[in-house]
């Protein structure tokens, strides 16, 4: 085992390796740029080195500046956390060149994953099951015609070159097809400067369903059962759960050997996660393979009881996989939400700013991986996450009601966070039945504001005044009668074993 | 020990009486003119844990200058104790006063969508803010009427200036 890990992150996933280098006596090195020399992460590692200014490319995708950390403190394995430089294969590469280990697969194989158009080709040979689509992109307009007919409304049309929707297009019969492949195409030209589009199966009201596995340098591999991040906001999870309502032991078993068929073509080791779309009547389509530690881990940690993150470690090391299909069991239910600085009421815009008060919530089956505390300046160079709360309980119902009690008891006063948001979501109807999709937010929550009514704000009120008559502070503006100041308000200046300054 | 003093929520000033009936921790609240009656503790600088009408509700307060900011139950109040707004700091996040428009992270104006004596409705968007290369629409946070605009187009503001000002409808009456 290593001696020592350098984690090449930030925030609260950097604490999560931290936790898990201290448990099995690992020393850890932290990086960080300018802004977050006083982070909780950067006091908790054994050294931290200052890797540059706070833009993120200059510090936490400084490639040069990350290795020479390394180099300096002696660590023989880098961390990549997820985001910044944990998918990029130029990173693990030069990894590879420097002699340190990265936690994570091999370059190679993060290349062949990461590129879409390959990979899709791979799995397609493999015989994985994928959403019914055209082989390659096209700039003519009557092959996309053909090629809509044969795959079957309704089509979903995308630019070739594109991202963030533009271009893409919903097609639900033959009367507005050539219109659309028009419009399609002009959108991409003009947002992309490249014409193509290809054009693939829609799949109406899909299911976000990924299948996390392991799997060691030696050829063996297992997966750790299913998550459903169905609950979506622009494209980004933020709740996560274990085990899916709609995945029964039979698809469970089907949808759990083509992940580790992926898993097989494409050479992958370490820690990874194979995506799939499940459609209403419970086919499922192979997405992408995320080459990374997944925030979202949690939740498979909870229902397995596998420590993800020392997984990684031991595989990273080149040990053979402990692990055995067959005495893997998935044990109640976990549900994770995503804590972000973010104000729901105004469009979900970041909030920056310093965090006054903040307690964490506690009690059995309630897990906090945080990054923050009380006094953490939020700023706003980095992803907007503040921590992941997660509740473990015997069933989905019961798991439901331990994540709101905790939500509701999660006080973080100073900057506007979705703590309230994610309260409504887990106690809405539709999320308490299961009935979920990725289009749960736009249709169940796109109305969603704080209600309060007069007897909360009565409580408020009176909390407020019980605050002002108890706890010993400045009297404030407009106070008729105050309470006695204190003694510390009327001495003065003072000063220990002096004179008091005039 | 006693406090008489106006506090102002939500748009909508109140009146609040709170005494100290014993010597210990029994307290009587007249707010307007409903009267509660409590036990309430304070456990360190920024827990309440009050026991009224038969139930424990823990409070959680933290303050910035004459504006309060109370955690009840997953929920963040707002509460300023001077009703004369000319008198009140600004601030950002969960101490921002209900009736402001302001941007949650620095950014520049660039465009303003409402004018002085405009009657604009909740979520209403008042104003487009450019930060982190993207455009954000800035709603309004209340029913109110527009008291002033502090800022022109092109003006770059930051978390916990007041954009706009707005007198809420539900203090007219």
């Amino acid at each position: 085992m290593f001696k020592k890990i350098l984690v090449a992150n930030r925030g609260e996933i950097a604490i999560r390796v931290i936790h898990a280098c201290r448990e099995l006596g690992i020393q850890s090195v932290a990086v960080y740029s300018d802004v977050d020399v006083h982070s909780l992460y950067v006091r908790m590692a054994d050294e931290a080195i200052r890797i540059g200014e706070a833009p993120a490319r200059n510090s936490y995708l400084n490639m040069d500046a990350i290795i020479e950390a390394a180099r300096k403190t002696g660590a023989e394995a880098i961390h990549p956390g997820y985001g910044f430089l944990a998918e990029n294969p130029d990173f693990a590469e030069r990894c590879e060149k420097e002699k340190i280990v990265f936690i994570g697969p091999s370059s190679e194989s993060m290349r062949l994953v990461g590129d879409k158009v390959a990979s899709r080709e791979a799995a397609a040979r493999a015989g994985i099951p994928m959403t019914p689509g055209m082989t390659g992109k096209s700039t003519d307009k009557a092959q996309c015609v053909k090629a809509a007919k044969d795959i079957g409304f309704p089509v979903i049309l995308k630019a070739s070159a594109g991202g963030g929707g533009k271009g893409m297009r919903i097609i639900r019969d033959e009367k507005e097809l050539e219109s659309a492949i028009e419009a399609g195409m002009r959108e991409a030209l003009s947002a992309f400067g490249d014409a193509s589009v290809y054009l693939e199966k829609y799949i109406e009201k899909p299911r976000h369903v990924e299948f996390q596995i392991l799997a060691d340098k030696h050829g063996n591999a297992v997966h750790l059962f299913e998550r459903e991040c169905s609950v979506q906001r622009r494209h980004q999870k933020i709740i996560e759960e274990s085990p899916s309502v709609i995945v029964d032991d039979d698809l469970r078993q089907r949808m759990g050997q083509t992940a580790l068929k992926v898993v097989e073509i494409s050479g992958y080791s370490n820690a990874g996660t194979i995506e799939f779309l499940v459609d209403e009547n419970r086919n499922f389509y192979f997405l992408e393979v995320n080459a990374r530690l997944q925030v979202e881990h949690p939740v498979t940690e909870l229902v397995t009881g596998i420590d993800l993150v020392q997984a990684q470690f031991r595989i990273a090391a080149g040990e053979k996989l402990w692990l055995n299909q067959s005495e893997l069991r998935q044990r109640g239910h976990a549900i994770e939400c995503r804590i972000y600085a973010e104000d729901p009421e105004n469009n979900f815009l970041p909030s920056a700013g310093k965090i006054i008060f903040m307690k964490e919530p506690t009690g059995p089956g309630i897990r906090h991986d945080c990054g923050v505390g009380s006094g953490t300046e939020v700023s706003v160079y980095y992803d907007p996450i503040l921590s992941k709360l997660i509740a473990w309980a015997e069933n989905r119902r019961l798991c439901c009601r331990k994540l709101a009690e905790a939500l509701r008891n999660f006080p973080l006063i100073g900057i506007k966070t979705n703590i309230e948001f994610l309260h409504d979501i887990i106690t809405h109807p539709a999320f308490m039945r299961g009935d979920l999709s990725t289009a749960f937010i736009s249709q169940n929550m796109s109305e969603w504001s704080s209600k309060n009514n007069t007897a909360d704000e009565d409580l408020a009120l009176i909390a407020a005044a019980a605050h002002e008559l108890l706890v010993k502070n400045k009297p404030m503006a407009g106070t008729v009668a105050a309470a006695q100041p204190s003694c510390w308000e009327t001495l003065g200046e003072w000063r220990i074993g002096g004179r008091g300054a005039k | 020990m006693a406090l008489d003093r106006d506090y102002y929520i939500n748009g909508r000033k109140v009146r609040l009486k709170i005494e100290r009936l014993t010597d210990d921790n029994d307290l009587a609240v007249q707010i307007d003119n409903r009267t509660h009656r409590l036990t309430a503790y304070a456990d360190g600088d920024h827990e309440i844990v009050m026991k009224l009408g038969g139930k424990s509700i823990t409070a959680f307060v933290a303050r910035k200058e004459n504006t309060i900011a109370v955690h009840i139950a997953g929920k963040i109040f707002t509460i300023d104790c001077d009703t004369d707004k000319r008198k009140l700091k600004r601030h950002a996040g969960d101490f921002r006063t209900a009736d402001e428009v302001a941007t949650p992270m620095p950014g520049k104006i660039v465009k303003i969508l409402a004018a002085v004596g405009d009657t604009v409705k909740v979520k209403q968007p008042l104003v487009i803010v450019e930060s982190m290369k993207m455009e954000n629409e800035i709603r309004s946070p209340i029913d109110g009427i527009v008291e002033s605009v502090n800022f022109a187009e092109g003006d770059l503001v930051q978390p916990g200036q007041s954009i706009i000002d707005l007198k809420p409808l539900s203090a007219e009456k």
